[in-house]
């Protein structure tokens, strides 16, 4: 499938605005189900982010003051604009992101799949851990 | 000691302190609207000075515990610890560079100053400084320090980014060290909360609780010394501050203006609705709680007791459903919260109910679990709030016992209104 003028492509859905705590902060796309959640995860780290939580079916992860939360079971992100972004440039910010997720999560996607494909996590019985 | 450890839990009575000292996550909406209340009653001069006067009164026991707990003993290892703290706590950065004598403290992404002009400076120019809380904190910084006791050193902001200013300044000058502390610390507050009790959907909520506990145990503010939690910014802030700077307010209107003490309280009480509508809803709507928890489905006895969870978590008490009929009522109990510890320690017993929070919090949650669409992920914004909480509010609220009266639980009974 090309992809639309949002910039998403078959692997992740178009940006929308989501709720939060102050304007066009939090903005909202769903993973497809074809990407292979470990290959997505790792491309998040290659590209920088860090992770700050670790749950059976949660990942939240910050790179520059930006953070992505991403439901693994639902295969919801959330890309959530830094606070110190001034209010009219984040909605450009969280496209300029969305568009780097979109482009990981087709990479994702095309490569050849591996054993263990998306859902929950099934170590640590269930535990969260964040950093 | 690291400062991060000063941290701790009361699991039973879900309340939690850092270096003995009582506090809560709220986010800024309910910060800005509760000293925007206090500002309201009191006037801007006036208002800053008990704000100021609270921030010092809460943090100084709480930074002189911490100076014994991690061992810092030069003023420079004080200073850098009262930053570190300031930070944790969402509150931004504090540059604290006065000495015994006094001087200037710079400011940067103050939580107040920062998030005003982020709500409302496009809209609204704003005269008078903010950061009522940075100001005394600095002083009480200073203070313990350099060994002085309470009240040596007079904070005033000069400079406030939420007036457009490009920075914050606060200016510390020489006062009398004649303030009396009477801190209501951990041991007060135990001596105070009773035991927890047990109500409806106990196991499921007492389990979220616990997720949202340990998930917000590991959650640390940034380079600029804000916290970010599912997707909500908050603070980590003293409860003493709320406590001082709403009875304080109360107790002046009801000496100089008694005619105008119910509207105060109400305005006090509105807090509750702020907090849940916007802390307690974008968490419902948050990605971890759809991970931690599920997605909400919207069933009133669901939102309902997640919302007691939160409550839980974020440290505001052990609150029990002790009944909940949907479209009809809820009764809320709880033998811990914020604010009677605070009350009975400091003014003793009241002759009236004093959980203003905790009962409007309660109306505010039957609100949410009838009027909100959940499925269908809404926006929760100003427009929204207005229509659940100013136009057509459905639910009357009562406190039909309270510690800080000495009964030996708070309940309030939201029931529908005619």
């Amino acid at each position: 499938m090309p992809r639309d003028a949002s910039g998403a492509g078959a692997s992740l859905s178009p940006l929308r605005l989501d709720s939060s705590c102050c304007r066009n902060l939090n903005w909202r796309c769903d993973l497809d189900a074809e990407v292979d959640a470990e290959r997505f995860e790792s491309a998040l780290a290659a590209g920088g982010y860090a992770l700050r939580c670790r749950h059976p079916a949660l990942r939240v992860l910050r790179r520059g003051g930006h953070e992505v939360a991403w439901v693994l079971s639902t295969g919801r992100l959330q890309v959530r604009v830094g606070i110190f972004v001034d209010p009219e440039a984040r909605e450009a910010v969280a496209r300029s992101l969305h568009a780097e997720l979109a482009a990981w999560a087709v990479a994702a996607a095309e490569a050849p799949p591996k054993e263990g494909v998306r859902g929950a996590d099934t170590d640590k019985g269930g535990q969260s851990r964040t950093t | 000691m690291e400062h991060k450890e000063l941290a701790q839990d009361l699991t039973g009575p879900d309340l939690k302190v850092v270096a003995s000292a009582p506090y809560v996550y709220h986010c800024h909406h309910f910060n800005l609207f509760h000293d925007q209340t206090v500002e309201d009653a009191l006037g801007s001069e006036e208002s800053f000075r008990v704000r100021s006067r609270a921030a010092r009164r809460s943090a100084w026991p709480m930074l002189s515990a911490a100076t014994v707990a991690t061992g810092a003993s030069t003023p420079v290892e004080r200073l850098q610890l009262a930053s570190a703290i300031f930070s944790w706590m969402g509150h931004g950065n504090l540059e604290l560079l006065a000495n015994a004598t006094g001087g200037e403290v710079r400011g940067d992404h103050l939580h107040y100053g920062f998030t005003w002009r982020e709500k409302y400076g496009d809209r609204v120019r704003r005269r008078f400084p903010v950061d009522a809380f940075g100001s005394g904190f600095a002083a009480a910084a200073t203070e313990v320090a350099f060994g002085l006791p309470p009240g040596s050193l007079n904070p005033s902001e000069d400079s406030c980014f939420a007036c457009r200013d490009n920075s914050c300044n606060i200016s510390l000058a020489p006062g009398d060290g004649s303030e009396e502390i009477d801190a209501v610390d951990r041991k007060v507050v135990e001596a105070e909360v009773g035991t927890p009790g047990h109500g409806k959907e106990e196991s499921r909520i007492a389990e979220i609780t616990r997720g949202l506990n340990g998930f917000l145990e590991g959650i640390t503010g940034d380079e600029r010394g804000l916290v970010q939690g599912f997707g909500i910014y908050v603070t980590r802030h003293l409860s003493g501050y709320y406590d001082h700077t709403a009875y304080e307010s109360i107790h002046l209107i009801e000496r100089q203006a008694p005619q105008a003490v119910q509207a105060v309280e109400e305005l006090f009480g509105e807090s509750g609705h702020v907090c849940v509508f916007y802390t307690f809803g974008n968490l419902l709507l948050s990605p971890e709680w759809e991970g931690m928890v599920g997605k909400v489905k919207g069933d009133v006895e669901e939102v309902v007791s997640a919302c007691v969870a939160i409550a839980r978590g974020l440290g505001f008490g052990h609150w029990t459903i002790e009944e909940l009929a949907p479209g009809q009522r809820l009764v809320l109990r709880s033998t811990s919260n914020y604010e009677f510890p605070f009350y009975r320690k400091t003014y003793g017993k009241s002759d009236k109910p004093r959980c203003y929070f905790f009962a409007n919090a309660a109306r505010a949650m039957m609100q949410l679990a009838h009027r909100v669409d959940w499925p269908s992920q809404p926006t929760l914004n100003e427009e929204l709030y207005q229509s659940l909480f100013k136009q057509g509010l459905q639910w009357r609220i009562e406190e039909t016992s309270c510690c800080a009266k000495g009964d030996d639980h708070c309940e309030v009974v939201v029931s529908k209104a005619d």
